[in-house]
């Protein structure tokens, strides 16, 4: 061994015998507090074998020793108080400046057998300065001091100048094999034996309790991975954070709000249920929309009329069997105790008809019709939605959001189509979509504004994964009845329906809302125009390439040279002719 | 029907694909585009031989009929994702649940798949409407769907009412678009389970591991730093680098962010999957099954809506407290800590989905949103009765004490409804408990398709033993009032 080991893993080194050794040469201890510990060892040392000529350094660094001192100091013992003041000062060293890399090269001939076994040792060493308060690096820089490795350490003047070993030894640091790692943790009274059997409860979970006894214990030190770091975010406000345990990945989740953004609870910048009714998104609920007001009963009213047939249909498909059956006409219903729209329109009408003096309302109620002035806080709804700064879509979703129920559109089973489509008639993107119930009527425009306004407001986290989901900026609008637009998302998936979606028309009955749907799509020339600029840009997976123009590239050469070679299709094209061989 | 009133920009467009795609023409009719996604087209055509027709007739649900999909997909995607879908399509072909490849064609770039055509009706019409023994139904169709496809080893990744096309009039459902399906990868588990605690620190840089899949079911394998997780003592695992990092984040972030497939619909990712575990398996679209049968039950749709990822699991958070969702964060290795926020609580809804479901409905009871004839009543008084009122087993007819009711209190006419309560009220038990197991956080104690097939819920259909074979001739059982409505209009009710 070219460099020494003083610390022997003895009984010799626990406390007890100490004591006793104390007691036998007390008189010797004073004048070589210092060198406790090299006693200590070269105790033990003597009985098997001599002790080594050459010590370029002491044990451990504390304290520098020649090799003449050392030979003289050979006979003499540890005192107490000795190892306590070398105790001391380690677990200071170790707490305050010490960065432990373990080399993860393994001797050349290792069985699986005893690479495991060295592995569990190795677990067990970094629990055991871990507990001292030493950091444990994954990579091997200058600012290691001890390495600690499975590997001989006498012949590291014969490794390469490049492995890790001889590098540590030119800079200095310590190199400490496994024997020395234990037995240094030893005299430090770690009980590794205690932490190899509690391995899964090694360190205690970091409550105030246990903190205030490790600042006991350890005083308040830079070291203690406790305490506080200046290279660490620590959270002061109210957050979410989602992290890897074992810190093998960056947070999932990093999300700090400071008080005032959490000041106004109307405008709360996370999910909150706000219940809301008439099938509307919990987490949205009914925004400006006061379900109980005249105007919407009337209107919940006549969009249950219309809807009676088809739900009292569904009620006797579904009424005795899962298997849709008609067996009779009769209805089974079970008597409710709750308030349905009927009822509140009854309400209405008696409410309306008290107030004799106000006529026209009770005109305007009796023919279903509402005359009320339209409150201010709705018109100023009544805009689309601002693509902002803000508005960046980052993710398409597949899911095709229904409208928002509040927009005035008159809806019936029979021109259900236009429920996909529409303005959104909320600036705010979490009002904005409904789930079909709204009625319908002839604000319809075109579907595509409604995806313009689709956009996904992203928080731009640090964490957020780098997908291709995520590197759209804003994803053009992507389905509509009239464009022959094609959108492209480099990682994310449109629906691609294989039959009718929400812009079918497969029933005569509603070719004419269609058509009127359709014209209303030309009469509102901004969307549309805007629409056009995003329409024919995208990402080609093939040529790898941004387009702005999807004619433009696809005649491209490039774009030419792969779709004309047969060869990048050939898994496609055996498939085709399987199924062709089936006809 | 004509199809005459198709506009002009959509002519051109489909006089375009008859140009680029030459023989299209002597084998299809394009009558009109019916749907467009980032990848593709969708156009509704007819089978002018009706070969395709004929070969897949066990599919096709209106007898006779010729109407087909056509999907132009993009010449912008690449080989691979084209062929990754259409082989998937290609092998889940002999489920009438599925959407079956019947023909495709190449030329050049351009491909072109043909699937039937399904006269369905969306989602957004029939969820306030559909009675409990048509949720049955919708799910059991779904469930057989996904049954079949997880048993090739599929995900679907994309399981959301836009993707299962449903006809209530015959009790039928297709599942459609594999653009985001993949075969679940191989995770061996025993491979990690043999390796020391040492691999697994290693195991650990893989993206494609995750904690969750080396569980041990025994805890006798204390020693596996896993089972930690698992117990939820995690707190010891904060330490590996000699830096607390449970409490804040380094300013200077150095590890890799972890990428996942997290392909799917916001509002129906599994837990896992907004948590980027690598190790995503089958069960991801059975919680999506139970965030719909979630909006089916709650009558609302969308139920949640989240901006990104984050925002679901607060959402998640929300109704099951944060508790459940960081026992669910260990489960995948990962810590998680909701601190200041109002409204978001340890415990969530203290009978989570249900007392959700009631609050939900109880909501729309007292502002009077459900029409008289609705049949959320039934799952509302179903709650009311269950969640406040547990001494009484037996279904209690509201308003029976009342003397004002229309509905007499004796009689047959009484005894025939009681009846009807009771097949309502049990199917609703049974109910309850698959929308929970559907809805469970931990994927490996969450059902599958074919397990869920087992629950008592679904005992009148599995007795019945119809649709459960694969390639029945579906024509015969199609009632005769199906049959004598058109193709087109076979969805306007009456």
């Amino acid at each position: 061994m070219t460099t020494r080991s003083p610390l022997k893993e003895t009984d010799a080194n626990l406390r007890q015998p100490r004591l006793h050794l104390n007691n036998e040469d007390e008189s010797s201890a004073a004048t070589n507090k210092k060198r406790a510990l090299e006693r200590l060892e070269t105790q033990q040392q003597q009985q098997r074998k001599k002790p080594k000529a050459e010590r370029a350094r002491s044990i451990e660094g504390a304290v520098q020793v020649g090799k003449s001192t050392a030979l003289k100091n050979i006979e003499q013992k540890v005192t107490p108080s000795e190892l306590l003041e070398w105790q001391n000062n380690w677990k200071k060293i170790m707490r305050r400046e010490s960065r432990i890399y373990f080399d993860t090269t393994d001797e050349s001939d290792c069985s699986k057998f005893i690479k495991n076994r060295m592995d569990k040792r190795r677990d067990l060493l970094k629990k055991g300065f871990l507990s001292l308060g030493a950091q444990i690096t994954q990579f091997f820089d200058s600012s290691v001091t001890i390495v600690i490795t499975r590997r001989s350490v006498e012949n590291i003047s014969a490794l390469s100048d490049s492995d890790i070993l001889s590098r540590a030894k030119k800079n200095y640091m310590k190199i400490w094999g496994y024997e020395k790692a234990t037995r240094f943790l030893k005299n430090l009274d770690v009980d590794l034996d205690f932490l190899e059997k509690s391995k899964t409860t090694s360190l205690p979970e970091p409550t105030l309790s246990n903190l205030l006894q490790n600042e006991k214990l350890y005083g308040p030190a830079d070291r203690d991975p406790r305490t506080r770091r200046d290279d660490i975010h620590y959270f002061k406000f109210a957050h979410v954070y989602m992290y890897d345990l074992w810190q093998t990945w960056a947070p999932i989740i990093v999300l700090e709000w400071k008080p005032p953004d959490l000041a106004d609870p109307k405008k709360i910048p996370y999910p909150v249920l706000k219940m809301g009714t008439f099938g509307r998104c919990p987490f949205i609920g009914d925004g400006a929309c006061d379900e109980t007001s005249y105007k919407r009963v009337v209107k919940r009213c006549n969009r249950d009329k219309a809807n009676k047939k088809y739900a009292l249909r569904l009620r006797l498909l579904y009424q005795h069997h899962a298997e849709p059956s008609i067996d009779s006409q009769e209805l089974m219903i079970i008597p409710h105790t709750c308030l349905d729209s009927e009822q509140c329109y009854e309400n209405w009408q008696k409410t309306l008809a008290a107030e004799t003096d106000n006529n026209e309302a009770a005109e305007a109620g009796s023919k279903c019709i509402w005359k009320e002035p339209v409150p201010a806080t709705a018109l100023s709804l009544r805009k689309p939605l601002v693509s902002g700064a803000a508005n960046v879509l980052t993710r398409q979703e597949t899911e095709d959001f229904p409208d928002d129920l509040c927009n005035s559109k008159k809806q019936s089973r029979v021109t259900q189509e236009l429920k996909a489509s529409g303005v959104h008639q909320s600036n705010d993107v979490a009002t904005s979509f409904g789930n079909g119930l709204g009625p319908t009527k002839a604000s319809v425009t075109n579907r595509n504004i409604k995806n313009l306004s689709r956009l996904v407001v992203d928080r731009k986290l640090g964490t957020k994964a780098p997908t291709a989901v995520n590197t759209n900026k804003i994803t053009p609008a992507t389905t509509t009845t009239t464009s022959t637009v094609e959108v492209h998302g480099t990682g994310s998936h449109e629906a691609s329906p294989v039959v009718p979606d929400n812009n079918t028309a497969e029933k005569e009955a509603e070719e004419d809302s269609r058509q009127k749907k359709r014209k209303t799509e030309t009469a509102t020339p901004a969307p549309v125009a805007r629409r056009d600029n995003a329409k024919n840009s995208g990402y080609c997976e093939n040529c790898r390439v941004k387009y702005d123009q999807l004619e433009q590239h696809i005649v491209s050469d490039k774009h030419q040279s792969f779709a004309q070679n047969d060869l990048n299709f050939e898994m496609i094209d055996s498939l085709i002719d399987k199924l062709k061989f089936q006809f | 029907m004509s199809h005459e009133d198709v506009p002009r920009e959509i002519k051109d467009e489909m006089e375009q694909l008859y140009e680029d795609v030459e023989g299209l023409r002597d084998e299809y009719v394009l009558l009109d585009k019916i749907g467009e996604g980032t990848f593709s087209s969708v156009y509704k055509a007819e089978d002018i031989k009706g070969k395709v027709c004929q070969r897949y007739s066990s599919h096709f649900w209106t007898p006779g009929s010729r109407y087909v999909a056509l999907k132009k997909i993009y010449v912008t995607s690449s080989p691979q994702r084209i062929y990754n879908e259409l082989n998937l399509l290609y092998m889940l072909t002999g489920c009438t649940r599925v959407a079956p490849l019947c023909d495709a064609t190449r030329v050049r770039d351009q491909v072109i798949a043909v699937l039937p055509y399904y006269p369905h009706e969306e989602f957004r019409n029939f969820y306030r409407d559909l009675p409990i023994k048509g949720i049955k139904m919708y799910l059991w169709e779904m469930l057989q769907a996904l049954s079949f496809v997880h048993s090739k080893g599929i995900m679907h990744r994309d399981i959301k009412p836009t993707n299962f096309l449903y006809n209530p009039e015959i009790g039928r459902g297709v599942l459609v678009d594999f653009g985001l399906a993949e075969m679940q990868p191989d995770y061996d588990r025993n491979e990690v389970e043999e390796d020391s605690l040492a691999s697994i620190r290693d195991w650990r840089s893989h993206e494609q591991f995750c904690p969750c899949i080396v569980r041990d079911t025994n805890k006798q394998n204390a020693s596996s730093p896993m089972v930690t997780i698992q117990n939820g003592k995690v707190v010891h695992l904060n330490n590996v680098n000699g830096v607390d990092l449970s409490k804040g984040y380094p300013k200077n972030e150095t590890r890799r962010i972890k990428r996942a497939n997290r392909a799917g619909t916001r509002g129906f990712r599994a837990p896992e999957v907004l948590m980027k575990c690598g190790s995503q398996t089958t069960k991801i679209d059975i919680w999506s099954v139970g965030v719909i049968l979630l909006s089916l039950l709650s009558r609302r749709f969308p139920l949640f809506q989240s901006m990104d990822d984050t925002d679901s699991l607060l959402e998640l958070c929300t109704i099951f407290g944060w508790k459940k969702i960081r026992k669910c964060a260990a489960l995948h290795g990962l810590g998680f800590e909701v601190s200041g926020l109002r409204h978001i609580t340890e415990n969530g809804f203290p009978n989570a989905l249900k007392e959700f479901i009631y609050k939900l409905l109880d909501k729309e009871c007292t502002v009077g949103t459900f029409p008289d004839y609705s049949v959320a009543f039934e799952t509302y008084e179903y709650l009311s009765q269950e969640l406040y009122d547990r001494r009484s087993i037996e279904p209690k007819l509201p308003g029976s004490s009342n003397a004002e009711t229309t509905i007499t209190t004796e009689g047959p006419q009484a005894y025939e409804l009681k009846k009807y309560q009771e097949e309502i009220w049990s199917d609703h038990y049974w109910c309850f408990q698959v929308l929970e197991q559907c809805l469970e956080f931990d994927p490996q104690k969450r059902s599958s398709a074919s397990e869920l097939l087992q629950s008592a819920f679904f005992n009148e259909l599995n007795e019945a033993d119809i649709y459960t074979d694969v390639e029945t001739t579906d024509e015969d059982q199609m009632s005769e009032e199906d049959q004598a409505v058109d193709d087109d209009l076979l969805l306007i009710p009456g």
